[in-house]
């Protein structure tokens, strides 16, 4: 049954999913152009934008109100869920894997492919994927487009607090506090995924977080009503 | 009587449920904010139709909801082909052809391309038949979905429910965005459908006229609450209208009604016995027919509010 609803999800988005990809391909490839973007902001681009690529895909079921044609289909709802995270995780790493061949064949490119594909910056690529799928999921999950739509307002008022903080007598150490810690975990996740321990160590809890996630993604699908 | 249900004998006496059922449901409990389902319990008898009538709002959806556990129930059980629907959910999905009232799918994909989505779900998926039953509604296979009127979309809908050979077909208001002469086609397709005796029919609507050309049993629900539950044969015998002058509406007679409307001119009282009416009556002026089903809908419960006779209508 997994199996056919992840065809379902396919065959019912193909449309949508090819729609979406010609943009974001584009932006990409003009991103190529710059030459102070580095392997790794490139890559974490691409991982950022992949989360929203397959988020904006399933909250097309909220928008169609095709939730009920779902789940009156011979499958549980929680195989409908993991079926989601299944096809999610599958788009990202498509699309990272296109994000890199585009790299590759763009003329004008200034990444080169050896940093790309360097585990670490791969390493950082797919927990920003699987991080952002594991925060944003439940939120499709149970709320659809308003979900997404608070995650994304949400963000938006913590850069504006933060923006109005930097004006703010000795508020501005602290912002940049705040920017320098997120920035410099992003580098030292980089820089600390070439050794063996830590990597697993960071498998092993980014594996708990989106298992937490999908728990609780079942469990939030399980009591909607339709 | 429909043919399907004549070729088993039915009787006056017969009794939703006293045939094999293959859904059986008990003391069915839902709240939403405004509206709760009461206890709700009947069945429905293996090769038969059932109506699930009622006014707008009465709890008809949420039943059928309920039953595909699109929503959650409070409280109860409910039973289709014996099994237990919560715990072998699949199964019995597996088993049984869905109409939702507002049928809503993918607008980009094609009428075929719906088929093929569904197909592999359904172990006795019937491609053939899918095909046979698009080109007798006049379902055009490469037509896209956004391109269908509301009744093109529910044909589509009764394809793809009845091209897996379901047992139980669970169709929720499917007449209300037909045209007549298909709706006349679809009740004449239904009937056809249970005439194996195999197979049964839960059609919830509240055209009334649908459920007299073609049902067998009928469940009325109001305001969340099962009034009854038995053969339509037994209420349209049993249940009548009194028509008469306004002064012989004393709370006594009132009393006697499930429900009533009163004017200056006089008053039409709803009774679930006949024959009682025929006797109190008899000789006083007054008209007694037969009730219609719409005329049960109309009239029950009407004016009991006034006559605080709600502990025996509502």
């Amino acid at each position: 049954m997994l199996r056919n609803i992840v065809r379902k999800e396919l065959i019912l988005n193909r449309k949508a999913l090819a729609g979406a990809a010609i943009p974001y391909i584009a932006w990409f490839a003009y991103v190529l152009r710059e030459p102070d973007v580095t392997a790794g902001e490139y890559l974490v681009m691409s991982a950022a934008m992949a989360v929203f690529y397959q988020v904006a895909l399933f909250v097309r079921e909220g928008k169609l109100k095709t939730a009920a044609l779902t789940c009156s289909l011979p499958v549980t709802r929680t195989v409908v869920v993991r079926a989601r995270y299944l096809v999610a995780c599958s788009l990202s790493a498509s699309w990272i894997g296109a994000a890199i061949l585009l790299a590759l064949a763009c003329p004008w490119s200034h990444v080169p492919l050896a940093r790309l594909v360097a585990p670490n910056t791969l390493g950082v690529a797919v927990s920003i994927v699987l991080l952002g799928t594991a925060i944003l999921f439940p939120l499709v999950v149970r709320f659809g487009l308003i979900g997404v739509l608070a995650f994304l307002v949400g963000m938006q008022v913590l850069g504006i607090l933060a923006f109005l903080a930097v004006g703010l007598p000795g508020a501005t150490a602290s912002v940049n506090a705040v920017l320098s810690f997120v920035t410099g975990s992003i580098r030292a996740l980089h820089a600390n995924l070439g050794h063996p321990g830590f990597a697993a160590m960071w498998t092993f809890v980014v594996l708990a977080i989106v298992a937490g996630s999908y728990g609780l993604s079942v469990c939030l699908y399980g009591r909607r009503d339709l | 009587m429909t043919s399907g249900a004549a070729s088993q004998a039915p009787g006056a006496a017969r009794h939703a449920g006293d045939a094999d059922p293959i859904l059986e449901i008990h003391a069915l409990r839902k709240s939403y904010g405004d509206f709760t389902l009461r206890d709700a319990s009947f069945s429905v008898p293996r090769g038969y139709i059932m109506g699930l009538v009622g006014p707008n709002g009465a709890g008809k959806t949420t039943i059928v909801k309920l039953l595909l556990n699109l929503i959650r129930r409070d409280a109860g059980e409910i039973r289709v082909f014996g099994l237990d629907a919560r715990q072998e959910e699949v199964a019995i999905k597996a088993r049984i052809g869905f109409v939702h009232e507002r049928p809503a799918f993918y607008e980009h994909v094609t009428v075929a391309g719906m088929g093929e989505v569904a197909a592999p779900f359904y172990p006795d998926w019937d491609r053939a038949l899918f095909r046979r039953l698009a080109a007798e509604f006049d379902l055009p296979l490469h037509k896209r979905v956004g391109a269908l009127s509301r009744g093109m979309r529910t044909k589509l809908a009764l394809a793809l429910a009845m091209a897996h050979h379901a047992e139980l077909l669970v169709l929720d208001e499917p007449t209300s965005g037909l045209d007549p002469v298909f709706r006349r086609e679809l009740l004449e397709r239904l009937s056809a459908y249970i005439q194996d005796g195999k197979r049964s029919v839960l059609f919830s609507t509240h055209i009334t006229s649908d459920l007299e050309r073609i049902a067998d049993y009928v469940t009325f629900i109001r305001e969340g609450r099962v009034m009854f539950s038995t053969t339509k044969d037994q209420v349209l015998e049993r249940w009548g209208i009194v028509k008469g002058g306004p002064e012989m509406l004393d709370a006594d007679t009132r009393r006697f009604f499930k429900g009533v409307e009163a004017s200056t001119v006089g008053f039409t009282g709803l009774t679930d016995d006949l024959e009682a009416a025929r006797r109190r009556f008899s000789g006083a002026g007054v008209v007694i027919e037969r009730a219609s089903l719409e005329d049960i809908m109309v009239y029950l419960g009407k004016g009991c509010e006034a006559t605080r006779t709600c502990e025996r209508c509502c």
